[in-house]
């Protein structure tokens, strides 16, 4: 073993650490130049307000604004009752006590009075929920199983005071009073029934009686409260844009409930309705803005499983979608609020205070927008077509199915409906790239290349410099002798021998 | 006759209110119609391709790390090795 000088390792060791630090800049990739690949993360509203419950896609919207969803004919309720009233005779004329016969007895009751709603005979269908509802009560059922027979019967007798007539303005309010009363009561007993519609059902009811003292609410606000006088400037509350909220909403719904995760999540969401002054002109219910996939899915619940399209209900879409950033869906919604304009009051003044307060929104929208306007028209008339054609020819199928005899039960009663299999479409539209938030992944693997690439240049260096020490050693002159060391030294003591 | 018109009209006015109230009317239909039009939209995401990471060590990143490894232990060993100039 060869002995040398400390300073060779040292050099050896600082050129190793100096091409370390090469290696290090070298094998580093920086983020800005790496390309960061995206990740997709759901926007809150994918996050549901009760457990279980349905989330809004903003292709529910879509497809409502164009009938594009399935919807019974009178034939098919004709043949219901038919069946349903077999089956409640074979029953007899009180409730059974065995709780399961019981339960399919008033079951039976709710759908023999929907169909006789359905069929317009208002009084039939309300004597029938009223008997319900006493031989419920005569059970001593409380709680969630009365709702079916208050929502019913709180509907059933609305329905039946319009058919009616206002002539006894006394009569007709107490009824109204009474059907609001027990839409009320099915609220408290199941508040998460169907989207929670029951709730946006009150609103409307209590935002369309105060029209009738002042039409001119109607020109102030939409059915939840936004104000019509104000163009809104989208949020990016909603998560659009925010990345951690994206990544959170990921967390939740791969992960174990939280309830605490769920609310600051719903926090985040766009909130609507209840705008300045609308609890001062309507005695509502709905006190203050709530997040938007509330009113939406309630709006949707009653357009789908209701009456149908009405110019409330598109306008609200309309409102909400316009604050939420989803202006082409906004836009159709307007646009078809502008078409049943006519039927929004009796009032002319107020129809071409829609239909122009309408066509304003579209204008405000195209300005923002590059689309061929004429293009978007047409678009949305043959999307809308498409729709009605659909339902008709559904209500025309069940028709036909029934004449044959085809039992309305039987799970393959639709089996040859074949019309998204003819048109190479499903009726319903599906959610699209509008319901994620992008964000970007800078992965440590920008790292990944340094360990190796430091030790690399490390050795490199370490090398070299020990090489080049070791090769100048080899080679170099020995040192010449001074001039004074070759001089004798006058005062060296003389050479005694 | 202003008190049969103001009826009329309040009759009509109630006519379009109440269309929109048939929205809870509770039958057999109602959960089977929620669960299909929830099939149609939420058990259907969008397709939106997600990021992988790359799994493991590549292979040259492990042969260059070698190599810098034995290039310092062999200039350090040199110096222990390569013989002095006499």
């Amino acid at each position: 073993m060869v002995r040398r000088s400390l300073s060779f390792f040292v050099i050896v060791i600082m050129s190793g650490l100096m091409g370390g630090c090469v290696g290090c800049m070298v094998g580093r990739d920086p983020y800005w130049r790496r390309p960061a690949p995206a990740q997709s993360d759901p926007l809150p509203h994918h996050v549901s307000k009760y457990s279980d419950g349905l989330s809004l896609r903003f292709a529910m919207v879509h497809d409502m604004i164009h009938e594009r969803f399935p919807k019974h004919g009178q034939a098919y309720y004709q043949e219901r009752n038919r069946v349903v009233e077999k089956e409640l005779a074979s029953f007899g004329s009180m409730p059974p006590e065995d709780p399961q016969k019981q339960k399919r007895y008033f079951e039976l009751q709710d759908d023999l009075g929907a169909g006789l709603e359905r069929l317009g005979k208002h009084e039939e269908a309300v004597a029938l929920m009223r008997r319900k509802l006493k031989e419920q009560q005569d059970l001593k059922i409380t709680g969630k199983d009365l709702y079916g027979a208050y929502a019913n019967l709180g509907t059933f007798l609305i329905l039946w005071q319009l058919s009616e007539g206002f002539a006894d303005k006394a009569k007709a309010k107490a009824r109204l009073e009474e059907g609001l009363g027990y839409v009320q009561k099915s609220i408290e007993v199941n508040p998460e029934a169907h989207f929670g519609r029951e709730i946006w059902q009150a609103v409307i009811l209590e935002f369309l009686i105060a029209a009738l003292d002042k039409p001119e609410v109607l020109l102030q606000f939409d059915m939840i409260g936004d104000r019509l006088d104000l163009y809104p400037a989208p949020s990016g509350h909603f998560g659009r844009g925010n990345w951690y909220v994206g990544w959170e909403v990921t967390q939740y719904l791969n992960g174990k409930p939280d309830e605490n995760l769920k609310n600051r999540l719903r926090h985040r969401i766009m909130k609507v309705g209840a705008e300045n002054g609308w609890t001062e002109a309507v005695k509502t219910s709905h006190q203050s803005p709530v997040p938007f996939d509330e009113p939406t899915l309630g709006i949707i619940g009653m357009w789908r499983l209701g009456s149908g399209a009405n110019p409330y209900f598109a306008l609200a879409f309309g409102e909400i979608m316009l604050r939420v950033g989803q202006r082409y869906i906004a836009w159709t919604a307007f646009e078809r609020a502008a078409q049943m304009a006519g039927g929004i009051w009796p009032d002319a003044k107020i129809q071409e205070g829609i239909l122009n307060h309408c066509r304003n929104r579209q204008r405000q929208i195209e300005s923002q927008l590059v689309d061929d306007i004429p293009a978007m028209r047409a678009r949305f008339e043959k999307e809308l077509a498409f729709g009605q054609r659909y339902q008709r020819e559904y209500q025309e199928y069940e028709a036909a199915q029934i004449a044959k005899g085809v039992s309305i039960d039987d799970p393959r009663f639709y089996d040859n409906f074949d019309f998204e299999a003819r048109n190479k479409q499903s009726i319903a539209t599906p959610p699209g790239e509008e319901e994620f938030t992008e964000r970007r992944v800078y992965h440590l693997n920008s790292w990944s290349n340094a360990p190796a690439a430091v030790l690399l240049f490390a050795g490199i260096f370490a090398f070299v410099a020990s090489a080049l020490m070791l090769v100048s050693e080899r080679y170099s002159k020995p040192p010449e002798p001074s001039y004074y060391s070759s001089k004798p030294n006058p005062f060296d003591e003389p050479d005694p021998g | 006759m202003r008190s049969l018109l103001v009826a009329l009209l309040a009759v009509f006015c109630l006519a379009l209110i109440v269309a929109p109230a048939t929205a809870c009317i509770n039958d057999r239909e109602v959960i089977q119609a929620e669960k299909e039009f929830k099939s149609r939209y939420i058990e259907q995401p969008a397709s939106v391709p997600q990021y992988q990471p790359e799994q493991g060590t590549p292979s040259h990143l492990l042969v260059f790390g070698g190599a810098g490894s034995v290039l310092v232990l062999s200039a350090l060993v040199l110096g222990f090795v390569w013989p002095k100039k006499a």
